[in-house]
């Protein structure tokens, strides 16, 4: 397997692990400095640094999730030998107002390792006050 | 080199055909591009990726040009110089020539005849007017860019009094380094009153071609003069330099001769190459060991050969090895011109020029080439050379023969000019010490000069042009004025600043000068980055087709080259921009996309630090994942986010792109700062204002 097989096997893995709340599909690749970084106006954002608070971070998003009947799918991945981007479509609604936004998911992969991911979304905003 | 798994041929449509293809199909322009760029990198064949981008080849303009050339030789007509750009793999180049190719010239022009005398509806443009032209928008797009406050728009400055080396602009006197008027002879009082005598006595203008009634005694005086000075037998003088160049070279030589050139030669001399209908070979710039390679290769194929090289280089300030490029001439039996623009007054001891730098007989070069405008306090261009060439020039030459005559104050302003040089050749001596000093404190101060030397042209090299244009508008403000030179003049990230030093310039002058550019370019590279990294390699990039064309596109963005973001974009392309700054939203269509770009920038001060950090690509997609960083220091605000662009790719083109902003609320503040920033500056007028004051 390549290296960017490889790559977009772990973005997908991390994609899983994003829609499940559960790392383990992930944890193989997951270090003390792996970091996760959600930005904008919501119970997400922030800087989450290491296994444990990935793990958390990302039960907080499934948690949240759920609240709001969301659903998460993987439409795309592209990956090359030190970074992946995976694509997923996200509904979710919270009282009246439905989200319908195409979320985007960027890896960044060192030695086989996931140094960074980042997300965000082509509705940011409305992203904020769905899930704010 | 490709992997193996990248190598493809284009397939033969019809494979079981047993006739070999038309010559001019795009099966058979395929398989000769293949070959030749296989031949030009070494390589087998086989290891050519038709779907490859020729630049990821490591193919620069100077071997796309030649490729152009050796294209227009195999389909025998002429093509677009910009083809290799606009077409950039073997496959597009090649179907677009076949298609071209199966229009027979005779349907052509039927349908031309057809078209004047009953118009077409279907073939008639649906758009008309200048407004509509693709170029027209572009160059538009490019002037908005120029007036962003703090930018500033650094052509046609008006200034006032004589262009010496202190100029007059918006009432304030300033330090001049914009001009060429070396020798401090434009303005001098024996070359103004000998202007003046020659209005009294010959009226404004010659008023008639020299060859009807326009001759004047003092267009022989030049004539003579300038022999005398230059060496040589005769000279002819025109009315313009540039159309010097074009009406001799366009006139002198055929479509069975060959004009080799330094890459970095003059526009004139590549519009009369053009003209001329001769094959056109560069090489790249001083490199006189691929002069000899094509001469070598390709002399016998043709009846005359033309090499031409310039005194000095205008964008550089350096200086050709004028023997070598003679014993090359006369090894290989060929013409030699030397354009003497920026060195007739300022190479050689006492201003003959380059020859006389290099101690050369002057009957060695056929062609001697200058114009009057510079050192010689003029307007205009001349030819030196054989009594045999400039008689005939004088008889023939349509840049002579249908033009009016030299105006007879510019000839006796030149005359004169001339005659101070003679008598003053102190002036010289002068020029070179206050380039020598100007030289050595820039390199004292770390300032990159470039290969200049011993010449009257400086450059500072900058990189980047939104900073290079940002730097002479501080300048400017500091009392100094000079000409920022940016792509296309140079290439895209060789952005300077172009000193011309004058005799007159005093040490003082030039100490103050340095000093601040030195200031100020620091100042500017810590606080408007506004350049930006890419993913470079030592080795030629191999990348997948879309891998290259989102490298190419992002370069494109980031140095706001108009002309190559304009032919990524497919005419109905979709542009997602999220967030809710002013530009946000979705942008459709090619047009409103360029203008988006346009905008971006425009309220971003042009300060925006890009750092590329990975390129992705799949059959249909190309991603980019960059780092912005970004800073507007009259509201210090300052910006950091990370940016994923995806674009889809539909037939080589940007179909649809859309952004993904790690932080968009920063972003967004960003912009709408920005957008409030410029909406201030435009209120309060066009002046240009320095950040710092």
């Amino acid at each position: 397997m390549s290296p960017a097989q490889q790559h977009e096997d772990v973005a997908r893995k991390m994609f899983e692990s994003l829609a499940s709340g559960d790392t383990t599909p992930v944890a193989p690749y997951l270090q003390e400095q792996s970091l996760v970084k959600f930005r904008g106006a919501n119970p997400l954002a922030g800087d989450h640094r290491g296994p444990a608070a990935i793990a958390s971070v990302l039960q907080r998003m499934l948690a949240l999730t759920a609240e709001r009947q969301g659903k998460l799918e993987l439409f795309q991945v592209i990956a090359n030998e030190d970074h992946a981007m995976t694509r997923f479509r996200l509904q979710a609604s919270s009282g009246s107002r439905a989200l319908q936004t195409i979320g985007c998911q960027v890896t960044r992969l060192s030695g086989g390792k996931i140094s960074e991911v980042w997300y965000s979304f082509d509705d940011p905003y409305g992203f904020d006050a769905c899930y704010g | 080199m490709t992997s193996p798994a990248a190598i493809r041929v284009i397939p033969s449509e019809t494979p079981q055909r047993t006739e070999p293809p038309r010559a001019d199909s795009a099966e058979y322009i395929s398989s000769w591009l293949i070959e030749r760029i296989a031949s030009l990198l070494e390589r087998p064949p086989q290891e050519v990726d038709v779907n490859m981008p020729l630049q990821r080849y490591g193919i620069d303009s100077v071997e796309a040009v030649v490729i152009s050339g050796d294209l227009e030789e195999l389909l025998g007509r002429r093509l677009d110089s910009t083809l290799v750009w606009d077409y950039p793999t073997i496959a597009q180049l090649a179907e677009h020539l076949g298609v071209a190719a199966r229009t027979p010239p005779s349907d052509v022009l039927k349908g031309r005849a057809e078209a004047r005398s009953e118009p077409a509806p279907e073939t008639a443009p649906r758009k008309h007017g200048f407004e509509h032209f693709d170029d027209v928008k572009n160059h538009e797009r490019r002037l908005s860019l120029l007036s962003i406050p703090t930018v500033g728009n650094p052509y046609f400055r008006l200034s006032e009094g004589t262009n010496g080396d202190r100029a007059i602009i918006n009432g304030k006197e300033v330090l001049n380094f914009s001009n060429y008027n070396y020798l401090g002879l434009s303005g001098h009082p024996e070359v103004s009153q000998a202007a003046k005598d020659a209005t009294d006595r010959y009226g404004t203008s010659a008023s008639a071609s020299r060859l009807i009634a326009g001759e004047r005694p003092v267009h022989r005086d030049l004539e003579e003069s300038l022999a005398r000075f230059m060496g040589v037998e005769d000279s002819i003088v025109y009315v313009g330099g540039h159309s010097t160049n074009v009406s001799t070279i366009g006139h002198l030589f055929e479509h069975e001769d060959l004009i080799i050139y330094d890459a970095l030669i003059h526009d004139s001399v590549l519009r009369g190459a053009e003209l001329a209908g001769a094959s056109r070979v560069p090489f790249h710039h001083q490199d006189f060991d691929e002069l000899e390679e094509i001469l070598a290769r390709r002399r016998k194929d043709y009846r005359n050969v033309l090499i031409v090289v310039e005194g000095v280089y205008s964008a550089d300030g350096d200086i050709p090895d004028l023997p070598r490029c003679i014993e090359l001439k006369k090894r290989y039996s060929c013409f030699l011109m030397v354009d003497e623009a920026h060195s007739i007054g300022v190479l050689g001891k006492s201003g003959r020029g380059v020859g006389e730098h290099f101690g050369v007989n002057p009957a060695d070069v056929d062609i001697w080439m200058g114009t009057l405008s510079k050192s010689l306090a003029s307007c205009g261009g001349y030819i030196a050379g054989s009594k045999r060439l400039i008689q005939y020039l004088r008889y023939t030459s349509p840049g002579f023969v249908f033009s009016v005559g030299m105006p007879p104050p510019n000839a006796a302003a030149a005359v004169t000019a001339i005659r101070v040089l003679e008598r003053e050749p102190e002036r010289v001596t002068q020029l070179h010490q206050r380039v020598n000093f100007f030289l050595k404190l820039a390199h004292e101060h770390n300032l990159d000069t470039g290969t200049s030397k011993d010449t009257g042209v400086v450059p500072v090299i900058i990189g980047d042009t939104l900073q290079c244009i940002r730097l002479a508008d501080i300048l400017l403000y500091r009392g100094i004025n000079v000409a920022p030179m940016v792509y296309p003049a140079v290439s895209n990230n060789g952005a300077r600043l172009r000193f011309f030093i004058s005799s007159t310039h005093t040490e003082e002058q030039i100490r103050y000068t340095v000093e601040t550019v030195a200031k100020e370019l620091g100042r500017l590279k810590r606080m408007f980055s506004g350049s930006f990294e890419v993913l470079e390699s030592d080795e030629p990039v191999v990348e997948p087709p879309n891998a290259a064309l989102a490298r190419d596109g992002f370069e494109g963005f980031v140095k706001m080259d108009i002309r190559v973001l304009s032919r990524q974009l497919h005419e109905d392309v979709v542009y997602y921009f999220p967030g809710n700054s002013p530009i946000a939203g979705v942008h459709r269509g090619k047009d409103n996309v360029l203008d988006f770009f346009v905008n971006a920038s425009r309220c971003t001060f042009g300060t925006l630090n890009v750092r590329l950090k990975t390129i992705l690509s799949d059959e249909n997609h190309g991603v980019l994942v960059w780092r912005n960083s970004g800073y507007l220091p009259e509201l210090d605000l300052r910006l950091e986010t990370e940016i994923c662009e995806i674009l889809t790719v539909t037939n080589g083109k940007v179909s649809e792109a859309h952004w993904y902003v790690a932080d968009q609320k920063a972003f967004d503040d960003f912009l709408i700062a920005g957008t409030k920033l410029l909406e201030k500056y435009q209120q309060s007028g066009p002046t240009p204002r320095n950040p710092f004051a």
